[in-house]
C-alpha cells in the first residue's frame, strides 16, 4: 500500500528529472547565472566593509558574510510551485489535475524535488566549488554542513509549503503575479535572503523567530556557518518540523476550501 | 446495471458583468454586479453498464457542466451524483482510479516528451500491472496506428496523432467509464474515423461505458444508441437515437425520374409534387398522412418512372430543429 503509493511520486519525480533535461539552453543558463550573482554581493559588500571601516556588520565579518551569500545562493529561495499551480489553476489544467489519483500537492512536491536534485548537483554544488577557488568559501566541519543539509532540506519544504498555500488563492483571485511579488519581497526580507536577519533590530529578529520565514533560509545557513551549539541546531530543527506539520494542516483547510471553489475555466 | 445515478443535479455559476469601455472596467474594480447563472438545472438520469451515451446541445448548454460533475472535477451546487458507488468529488482519489477522461480542448500528456514516457508514468499512477499494461499498450497502439508516433515529443504531433495519444492515455488502466468531451473536435474526417472505430472496440471488446459529448452528429449516429439532449441546462430529451429521428423526421423526399414528360398530374393525400423540370419531379411526403411504400405503389402504375430515390433528412437537420427550438 505505501509502496503503491510512494511509487507513484517516484514515477512523476523520475518524469520531471527527465523533463528538466530537455531544455538544455535553460540548463546552461543557470549554471553561469550563480556565480555571477555570487561576484556581484562579492564586490558589493567588499566596499561597504571599505567604506564603513567596521571589521564586523551585524555580527559578521566580512569573509563569514561572503560565506553566508554564498550559502544563500547556493540554497537558493525560488520554488517552481509558484508559478506552477497559479498556472494551472487559471489555464485550467487543474481539470486534468483532478482526473488523476494523486494529490496535486503531492505531485508539485515531487516535481519541485526533481528540479531541486538537478540543481543541486548542476547548479549548487559548481557553485560551491567555484566560490572555494575564487571566494575562499570552506565548510565548517562535516557534522555542520550534514546538520544544515538537513535544516536546508527541511527549509525548502516549509517554503514549498507556505508558496503552495499562497498561491492556492489563484482560486479566488484569478491572478497571481501582484501576490507572488509581494510574497517574493517578503521571503527576501524574512527569510534573511537580502541581509542577515542579525541586521535587524533585536525586537524584529525575536518577532521574526515566532514565523516561519527564517527557518526557510537564514537558520540552516547560520547552522552551516557554524553560528550554534549542535544541541541548539537540533532545537532549530526540531521547530522545523512543527512548522512543516503546521503547515501542512493549513494547506489541507485551504485546498478544501479551494476546491468546491473551483470552476473549471479553460475547458 | 446502474453505473451512474444522477439525482436533480444543479450547478450555478457567480459570474460579474461589466459595460464596455475603459471607466466601466475600471469602475469595476470597486464594484461589480454578479449575475448568477443556472448553468445546469434539476437534471436526472441513470447511466447503464456497456451503453455509449451521446451528449449533445448547443455551445453552452451546460453538457461539459454535467459531465464535470460526474467525473468529479466540480462540486454540485444541489442534487447527487453516485457512479460506480463513489461520490465523485468527495472520494475523487478513490474514485478516479475507475474512470478514463479525455478533454478534447485540453492535454493530458506532457508537452515536452513523447506519449510513451506518459504512458509508463501513467501506468505507475493507476498501479496497472506490468502485464495488463503491455498487452492493453500494444493492443491500442496496434489498432490506433501508432507505432512510431508514440515516440515522437507530444509538442510535434499533430492534432489527430495527439488526440489518439491521449485516448491511450485515458484508457491505458482499464477504466469502467470513460468520458469524452468533444474527442473529435478539430480532427479530419480519417482521424475522426480512426477514433470512433477504437471506440467501438474498446466498447465490445472491454465492455466498457461511454459518455461522449459532440457536435459531430456522425459520432453520435456511429456510436451512440442512446442520446441525452441538453438545452439551457435542463434534459430536453433523453433516448434512442432512433426514437428521436422519429419524433422530428415529418417528412421524406422522393425525388423521380419519368420517361416521358411530366404532364399527367399525380394526386395524392399526404404527397405534395413540385415539378423540377420536364423529366423530374420531387415529391414531398408528409409521413403523418401517407407512407412512402403506397405513393410509390401509386405512382409506378400511372406513370413511366425510370429512376426514383428517397431521401432522408438526417439527424442533423433533427438537431437543427431541435437548436432551432
Amino acid at each position: 500500500m505505501f509502496f503503491s503509493w510512494l511509487n507513484k511520486y517516484l514515477a512523476i519525480y523520475k518524469l520531471s528529472l527527465k523533463q528538466a533535461f530537455s531544455y538544455r539552453f535553460e540548463f546552461g543558463i543557470w549554471a553561469i547565472l550563480h556565480p555571477v550573482r555570487l561576484v556581484i554581493l562579492y564586490f558589493l559588500w567588499s566596499s561597504i566593509f571599505n567604506y564603513s571601516g567596521a571589521a564586523a556588520l551585524g555580527g559578521m565579518t566580512l569573509s563569514e558574510l561572503i560565506a553566508y551569500y554564498v550559502t544563500a545562493v547556493v540554497l537558493d529561495t525560488y520554488v517552481g510551485v509558484d508559478r506552477r499551480l497559479p498556472e494551472e489553476i487559471y489555464k485550467g489544467d487543474m481539470v486534468i489535475a483532478f482526473i488523476r489519483p494523486v494529490t496535486v500537492f503531492g505531485r508539485l512536491l515531487a516535481h519541485e524535488l526533481a528540479n531541486r536534485s538537478i540543481a543541486f548537483l548542476f547548479h549548487m554544488l559548481p557553485t560551491a566549488v567555484f566560490a572555494f577557488f575564487f571566494l575562499g568559501y570552506n565548510i565548517v566541519s562535516v557534522p555542520y554542513t550534514a546538520l544544515a543539509m538537513a535544516a536546508a532540506f527541511l527549509g525548502l519544504l516549509i517554503n514549498y509549503e507556505l508558496t503552495f498555500i499562497i498561491a492556492t488563492t489563484t482560486f479566488w483571485t484569478r491572478a497571481y503575479y501582484g501576490t507572488s511579488t509581494l510574497k517574493e519581497g517578503l521571503l527576501y526580507l524574512m527569510s534573511g535572503w537580502l541581509i542577515p536577519l542579525t541586521f535587524f533590530p533585536l525586537i524584529i529578529q525575536n518577532i521574526l523567530k515566532f514565523t516561519p520565514y527564517p527557518y526557510i533560509m537564514f537558520f540552516p545557513n547560520t547552522i552551516f556557518l557554524g553560528k550554534y551549539a549542535v544541541s541548539q541546531a537540533l532545537g532549530i530543527i526540531a521547530i522545523q518540523i512543527f512548522w512543516i506539520i503546521a503547515l501542512y494542516g493549513v494547506y489541507l483547510t485551504v485546498w478544501h476550501l479551494a476546491k468546491t471553489k473551483f470552476t473549471g475555466e479553460g475547458v | 446495471m446502474e453505473i451512474i445515478e444522477v439525482r436533480n443535479l444543479s450547478k450555478v455559476y457567480k459570474t460579474f458583468r461589466r459595460k464596455e469601455g475603459i471607466i466601466a472596467a475600471f469602475l469595476s474594480l470597486f464594484n461589480r454586479k454578479y449575475v448568477t447563472k443556472k448553468a445546469v438545472s434539476n437534471v436526472n438520469f441513470d447511466i447503464h453498464k456497456g451503453e455509449v451515451v451521446g451528449f449533445i446541445g448547443p455551445n453552452g448548454a451546460g453538457k461539459s457542466t454535467v459531465i464535470k460533475m460526474m467525473t468529479g472535477i466540480l462540486v454540485p451546487t444541489s442534487g447527487t451524483v453516485k457512479a460506480l458507488g463513489f461520490v465523485p468529488f468527495e472520494e475523487r482519489e478513490k474514485y478516479v482510479k475507475h474512470i478514463g477522461v479525455v478533454f478534447g480542448q485540453k492535454t493530458q500528456l506532457w508537452w515536452d516528451i513523447p506519449p510513451i514516457d506518459a504512458f509508463y508514468l501513467l501506468r505507475d499512477i493507476y498501479d496497472v500491472p506490468e502485464k495488463q499494461f503491455k498487452e492493453r499498450l500494444n493492443y491500442m497502439i496496434k489498432i490506433l496506428k501508432l507505432k512510431k508516433i508514440v515516440e515522437t515529443p507530444v509538442r510535434n504531433l499533430s492534432l489527430g496523432e495527439r488526440m489518439r495519444c491521449e485516448l491511450i492515455a485515458a484508457l491505458l488502466h482499464n477504466p469502467e467509464i470513460v468520458f469524452l468531451d468533444e474527442p473529435t473536435i478539430g480532427l479530419d474526417i480519417v482521424a475522426k474515423e480512426h477514433i470512433r472505430a477504437f471506440i467501438k472496440h474498446i466498447n465490445q471488446k472491454y465492455k466498457t461505458t461511454f459518455i461522449v459529448t459532440t457536435h459531430d452528429m456522425d459520432d453520435i449516429e456511429e456510436l451512440c444508441k442512446r442520446v441525452i439532449v441538453i438545452d439551457y441546462g435542463k434534459i430536453i430529451y433523453d433516448g434512442l437515437l432512433e426514437t428521436l429521428r422519429k419524433r422530428y423526421l415529418k417528412n421524406k423526399i422522393i425525388n423521380i425520374v419519368l420517361a416521358k414528360p411530366y404532364t399527367k398530374k399525380f394526386v395524392m393525400n399526404g404527397a405534395k409534387v413540385s415539378k423540377i423540370d420536364e423529366y423530374n419531379i420531387s415529391i414531398k411526403v408528409d409521413l403523418d398522412k401517407q407512407n412512402v411504400s403506397n405513393i410509390i405503389g401509386k405512382l409506378l402504375h400511372s406513370h413511366n418512372v425510370v429512376d426514383l430515390c428517397i431521401d432522408e433528412i438526417g439527424i442533423k437537420e433533427v438537431i437543427k430543429k431541435i437548436y432551432g427550438g
